[in-house]
């Protein structure tokens, strides 16, 4: 087990998100995060990356594991004066052990997405959408994460450039990362994840296993939704 | 002093201006109206210590210089955390004003005639007036602020800076501090124009409000738009081509002395339109190229 949630309550100024969540996150594994909007699916991310303190509760990785956890987030938050290989280094700049390896990570994670590798030198504000995804993850990549949150991958992609995400999200997984996928296009994340939570106006109403072979019905989805 | 050799000093004095403007205008987006000031305050503070205290070594003139600039930079650093783009343009012009307000009003600053009798400045055992020795001294101490300035951008710190620049929200997601890179990059900037200011003193051994006052500030923002044009090299090709128009005009005699000042703001006024003009085009050349 990597990472449990217990009791957790978050949210933002006077506005409660979550309430009493109780999840898990297993190491290695590819979970999913399905619910409506508003359901606190990127509240729920954003705590499990660290960016948002819960107002209680606890957010803990097993005794003696410091997993590194990098968000891929809706925005991309690429820089548009910036060149793609600028932009990947600025979620490097306080570590420096990774700023003085950024030339070999970067390659590394070229090789993940050669897309990446070949527009290194273009601007962020010349990037297609697929492409400003594709960014986006690689920078998310650099640090080795060993869990990878993505928020809404395919939001705004042409199905050809959703298919090429979730195909690296899969690749990633098969080399051992930990990857947790908030999602609205239901059957893409179907066919990706290998257990799912579903977030109801700020609670877990729902867990299922997705057993190969026994596909689950996306209508049963849709009502637990 | 020798024309051509002050017009090369001068053109150090600039480089060193340009690349610390670069830091806050070009690197952080804040288009300060406030760096001919600081740049006076530089000036003045080298000229107020060397005539009170008799101390002429340059290599502690210069952190001086460069320190009372920094501090004198805190409220436009100030004003950069509350008000952005244009209004905060406006408003760094206003702290312009006020300083050549205060110089051409404060007995102690020598009002509007400047201060004058300014020691000869010391390296070492080195007396720095022969035009040579200024000039390579200003020219070695350019080279080493463009080294800092090329290095400075190309750190951690230079690329954060750009990321705020270009999206806050972005820059916190990375758990960058924009406070804290603004008020930096004001003050880096800000000592970089002191520095620029005790080489003037070095230089024109006196001070006076006009040459910090908005002609100048208008010849640094026309030379680092021209030097964005053309990349880092840009950093020296700016002023160099700059001061060189102007020194042209004045050995060729092709306008008469009276109004040289005149035409030379002319030029630079100009020169800034277009620049200003050509960056944004410039970036979206840039973002094209696929």
């Amino acid at each position: 087990m990597t990472i449990a949630v217990e009791s957790l309550r978050a949210g933002y100024g006077s506005r409660t998100v979550l309430f009493d969540v109780d999840a898990v996150v297993r190491t290695g594994e590819i979970l999913g995060i399905f619910g409506h909007n508003g359901a606190g699916k990127t509240t729920l991310l954003r705590v499990l990356a660290g960016s948002l303190t819960p107002r209680s509760g606890s957010v803990r990785a097993a005794a003696g594991d410091q997993p590194v956890i990098r968000l891929v987030p809706q925005e991309e938050m690429v820089f548009e004066h910036l060149s793609v290989r600028e932009n990947l280094m600025v979620g490097l700049w306080n570590d420096r052990h990774a700023w003085r390896s950024a030339g070999r990570r970067i390659e590394a994670v070229c090789e993940l997405l050669p897309t990446v590798g070949q527009i290194l030198g273009r601007r962020g504000g010349a990037l297609s959408g697929g492409e400003r995804r594709q960014v986006a993850l690689a920078r998310a990549l650099l640090p080795e994460p060993d869990v990878l949150l993505v928020d809404e991958p395919s939001l705004g992609l042409s199905p050809v450039a959703v298919d090429i995400v979730m195909g690296k999200l899969r690749e990633l997984h098969a080399s051992g990362t930990t990857v947790v996928i908030v999602e609205q296009n239901l059957p893409v994340a179907l066919a990706l994840v290998e257990r799912f939570y579903v977030l109801r106006q700020g609670r877990i109403t729902h867990e299922t296993d997705v057993t190969p072979g026994q596909q689950t019905s996306l209508e049963r989805l849709y009502e637990l939704i | 002093m020798n024309f051509w050799l002050s017009q090369v000093t001068l053109a150090g004095v600039y480089i060193v201006l340009v690349c610390s403007y670069d830091l806050v205008a070009g690197r952080a987006g804040l288009l300060s109206m406030g760096h001919a000031a600081l740049f006076g305050v530089g000036a003045y503070a080298t000229a107020l210590v060397m005539l009170h205290t008799n101390f002429t070594d340059i290599f502690g003139l210069i952190p001086i210089a460069a320190i009372a600039a920094a501090a004198a930079s805190v409220p436009i650093a100030a004003l950069s955390l509350r008000v952005r783009e244009e209004y905060f343009a406006v408003t760094s012009l206003g702290f312009a004003v006020a300083f050549i307000a205060a110089l051409n009003n404060m007995s102690f600053l020598g009002l509007s005639e400047g201060l004058v009798g300014i020691p000869t400045a010391t390296l070492g055992p080195v007396q720095l007036v022969a035009p040579q020795t200024v000039a390579i001294f200003t020219l070695c101490v350019a080279a080493c602020v463009l080294a800092a300035t090329l290095w400075l951008v190309r750190s951690r710190w230079g690329l954060n800076l750009e990321a705020v620049r270009d999206s806050e929200t972005g820059a916190v997601s990375f758990g960058i501090n924009p406070v804290a890179m603004r008020t930096s990059a004001v003050m880096v900037s800000g000592a970089g124009a002191g520095i620029a200011g005790a080489l003037y003193v070095v230089y024109a051994e006196f001070v006076s409000p006009d040459t910090f006052d908005l002609p100048t500030l208008a010849l640094i923002v026309a030379m680092l738009g021209l030097g964005q044009t053309i990349g880092k090299i840009g950093y020296v090709v700016g002023p160099a081509l700059l001061v060189g128009v102007s020194a042209a005009l004045e050995y060729l005699h092709l306008v008469s002395l009276t109004i040289l000042g005149p035409v030379d703001q002319i030029i630079y006024g100009l020169v800034m339109v277009f620049a200003i003009m050509f960056i944004p085009r410039r970036a979206a050349r840039e973002a094209n190229q696929s």
